[in-house]
């Protein structure tokens, strides 16, 4: 499907979509998860999970090139108008279920760190609420959020490292690879999820003006996020002790809390404030790749999906309990392993045999 | 319905008493002359004409010694020394003119032949310094409110061909002479265009300045942010048109619209230029750190005393706090109640005349400030921040544009009471997305993305000439470039180069 001229971005803003649908609350607390077998040499972990989304993003970009359109064009091609509609849908499903996780990570930070009382659907309804705002405002719109949420935030991120660095044991790295092949494996698996979210590719791709040349802005901006996971990974390693790293929820978030200024202190408030343009960025993008292909498959207005899509996230993140939000992570993580590392790399090769058959035949 | 028929529509005539309706219509008004220059009835001419409309001088001096000899008005045509004859017996024609100060010359009252002749007389402010948007160097001259004066000075900065004027009238009752004025073959003729049928599209009975138009043809009126540029400075409405930039000019406005334009150039002042590119770029980038400060000053003050005064280490907390000890009220008053009195002694110095409004700033600035922070109604340190903010709100070059940042902090400061930093932040977020949603006659608004190096020229910063090579692109000029040559500094002549 041909996307209108007007509404399609220059290819290198590729990179800022790409960094942006990838950096959510993760990094905040992926140090924890991803050493909990691991110990000091998870961030070995990142840049082979890194590695992984390299290959993804170019089997993705094989497989929409063969397309030309985006992934609700490739599975009705494959299989057909139904079956192919069935598939488009949990895709949707699962993009819809990642801003849901995403968004209750959020205000779970935000609840424990900032306002303890203030009710969920509160604050799922303002960040919503801007969320549509921009969303509304088209693809165009969302790309300018991503632009804004590379350029703002880096600042916290990157700079601020500064800090914990003086403090810093890089001994604790050493020695590197002393862990079993299973826990590493665990700890490229867990990465992973955090490094998701390139997935959006799949649905942004007929946006791209000349798509074909935005390939090396996608595998850059993988590259940078790959980057700056395992410099956060080794900030907070060589920062912590191995137990302490075990038991602190978001080591991100508490490295910040050392730094001092002469005029500011306690960094993390203004970090998670500042986050809001991150999360508001990544959930404008992956909003708008479900209503978007919801609207392809059902043929609705993109308006009512994303009415609807909120107004769900709304009740969720207000009934949703500890529990649940745990099986909530599991399930997306689990959908994120299956689909786009199992099935998508399945799908281009059935739909190359195809191609091929039609050729021959 | 009725009234404006009856003021407007020549329709309803009859040819027989084309003449006589005119006449008749237009004698119901007192300063309506209607008179004859001999005694006899069927001997030549009639005059009509509006008393208060004419100059008399004229009357007497060019066009009344040449009735003496009772020529045919063809001849009289050839004559009398005056510009604008019009020659006719279209009576909308006839009252259109008359309207505007013609003088209209029968050789018989029943006759519908009718010579026009402009004797208007057109008292003008002469041209003068531009007085909301002064500077301390460059040029200092300012449009008035008379269109052709305003055309004239352009055309003077701007001596070429290219230079085209499209003239239209708007407002059914108003009848305002509006001119698009836009440089041919570097403006975008889709964007000339635009203005031309937006203007046509406008259906109102007045316009009595630049900024009824601007609103009604802007692409979102409900917006905070002006979409255009009214200026009274002619070098920044030169330096628009040779950049592809389309002039609105309105007869009875000082202001000239410029349209599309982008967000950052409200930040440029003119007086950039006039300085070295280092001290012009320092200014530049003064001005928007301190418009974005003035509307992060107050919500600040209030989300970090209300939730998060960890965030202020305890040396300076101590004093945060000893300044607001004995204040009543809640941080968020404190500072709403403050904003309100400062935009209420700037709205009083405004309608004030110039030395009343001065003294009163005095009293209502330094007097009031000082007693409230005496009475111990607000901190001294709010006083200050508060005071820094509406100041910086002043260095925006484009006065509209500095109402706009004052009106944003207010709903900021009540996100911040409810949300703290984070409301903050939520504030300025659904700002920006709102700023990229926007548009200048379809053209991005917030030139930020996708970036263009045209931007770096002269835009966010200011280069030096020989860098500035290039028009801005955001509204897809013609011409590409502005400068064909490229003068480096010469290389010095000293011993050390010999």
């Amino acid at each position: 499907m041909q996307v209108n001229k007007r509404h399609q971005v220059s290819p290198y803003l590729v990179y800022f979509i790409v960094y942006n649908s990838q950096v959510g609350v993760g990094i905040l607390g992926f140090q924890r998860t991803i050493a909990a077998k691991a110990g000091y040499d998870a961030w070995i972990g990142v840049i082979v999970a890194g590695c992984f989304v390299q290959v993804f993003i170019w089997i993705m970009y094989k497989l929409l090139e063969k397309a030309d359109g985006d992934i609700v064009d490739v599975h009705s091609k494959v299989f057909g108008n139904i079956l192919g509609s069935v598939l488009s849908f949990i895709i949707m499903i699962y993009y819809w279920l990642a801003s849901v996780s995403v968004l209750l990570g959020f205000i779970e930070i935000i609840q424990v760190w900032m306002f303890p009382t203030l009710p969920s659907w509160i604050i799922c309804s303002l960040i919503l609420g801007l969320v549509y705002y921009c969303v509304s405002g088209g693809f165009r719109i969302v790309v300018g959020v991503s632009f804004l949420s590379f350029i703002f935030p880096q600042i916290m991120l990157i700079v601020l490292y500064i800090f914990p660095l003086r403090e810093a044991h890089f001994t604790n790295l050493l020695p590197i690879m002393n862990h079993s092949f299973n826990d590493m494996f665990d700890a490229v698996k867990n990465s992973m999820y955090t490094l998701a979210g390139t997935e959006a590719l799949l649905m942004f791709y007929p946006f791209i003006r000349d798509a074909k040349s935005s390939k090396k802005f996608a595998h850059l901006a993988v590259l940078f996020t790959t980057l700056l996971y395992t410099v956060s990974a080794i900030v907070s390693f060589t920062f912590y002790s191995e137990s302490q790293i075990k038991e602190t929820i978001w080591p991100e978030l508490s490295l910040i809390k050392i730094i001092r200024l002469s005029y500011l202190e306690r960094f993390e408030y203004l970090y998670i404030s500042m986050y809001l343009i991150i999360v508001s960025a990544l959930l404008a993008l992956l909003l708008w790749c479900s209503t978007r292909g919801l609207k392809r498959i059902l043929k609705k207005k993109q308006k009512n999906f994303l009415i609807i899509l909120s107004l769900l996230s709304v009740v969720i993140s207000q009934l949703i309990n500890e529990q649940f939000k745990v099986v909530l992570d599991k399930y997306v993580t689990q959908m994120n392993l299956w689909i786009f590392y199992g099935y998508i790399p399945i799908l281009l090769i059935i739909l190359t045999i195809l191609r091929r058959r039609k050729q021959n035949g | 319905m009725t009234t404006k028929k009856d003021l407007l529509g020549a329709e309803d005539n009859s040819k027989s008493n084309k003449n006589q309706n005119w006449l008749n219509r237009l004698s119901k008004s007192n300063d309506f002359v209607h008179e004859q220059t001999s005694l006899k009835e069927e001997e030549p001419y009639w005059l009509s004409y509006y008393r208060t409309l004419i100059s008399s001088d004229i009357l007497h001096k060019d066009v009344l010694p040449f009735l003496q000899e009772q020529l045919s008005l063809e001849e009289l045509k050839r004559i009398i020394p005056v510009e604008v004859i019009i020659f006719t017996n279209d009576p909308k024609e006839i009252i259109q003119n008359l309207m505007r100060g013609f003088l209209a010359l029968q050789m018989n009252e029943d006759d519908e032949q009718c010579l026009l002749i402009n004797i208007a007389n057109s008292k003008f402010r002469d041209v003068s310094v531009s007085m909301m948007e002064s500077s301390a160097v460059g040029p200092q001259v300012g449009f008035i409110e008379e269109i052709d004066t305003n055309i004239n000075l352009i055309r003077k900065r701007l001596p070429v061909p290219e230079l085209l004027v499209i003239e239209m009238k708007v407002g059914e009752l108003s009848k305002t002479n509006v001119a698009v004025i836009y440089l041919d073959g570097i403006a975008d003729p889709e964007n000339v265009n635009t203005v031309v049928q937006r203007i046509n599209d406008v259906q109102y009975d007045h316009i009595q300045d630049s900024a009824y138009l601007s609103s009604m043809i802007e692409d979102n009126s409900n917006s905070l942010f002006p979409q255009s540029i009214s200026t009274e400075r002619v070098d920044r409405v030169a330096a628009g048109l040779t950049e592809g930039k389309i002039i609105i000019a309105v007869d009875g406005s000082p202001n000239l619209v410029i349209v599309p334009i982008t967000l950052f150039e409200a930040f440029i002042a003119m007086e950039d230029y006039s300085y070295s590119w280092i001290i012009g770029n320092f200014f530049r980038l003064l001005r928007y750190v301190a418009l974005y400060l003035s509307t992060i000053v107050s919500p600040m003050y209030v989300a970090i005393m209300t939730y998060h005064y960890e965030l202020i280490p305890a040396p300076l907390l101590e004093t945060l706090v000893g300044s607001r000890a004995s204040v009543p009220f809640p941080p968020f008053l404190e500072a709403f109640f403050l904003e309100i009195m400062i935009e209420m002694v700037k709205e009083a110095g405004i309608r004030l005349p110039f030395k009343i409004g001065q003294s009163l700033g005095v009293v209502g600035g330094i007097v009031i400030g000082q007693a409230v922070v005496e009475a111990g109604l607000t901190s001294n340190v709010l006083l200050i921040l508060v005071g820094l903010g509406t100041l910086a709100s002043y260095t925006a070059p484009i006065y509209k544009f500095s109402n706009t940042i004052r009106f944003i902090k207010f709903p900021v400061i009540i996100l911040s009471q409810w949300f703290g930093l984070f409301g903050v932040f939520l504030g300025h977020q659904f700002i920006y997305v709102h700023l990229l949603r926007l548009t200048s006659l379809g053209r991005p608004y917030l030139s930020m993305f996708p970036i263009r190096t045209t931007s770096f020229q002269d835009l966010w910063f200011r280069l030096p000439f020989s860098k500035q090579q290039e028009n801005p692109t955001t509204i897809r000029p013609q011409k590409k470039r502005k400068a064909t040559g490229n003068r480096e500094n010469p290389e010095p002549v000293n011993d050390f180069y010999e």
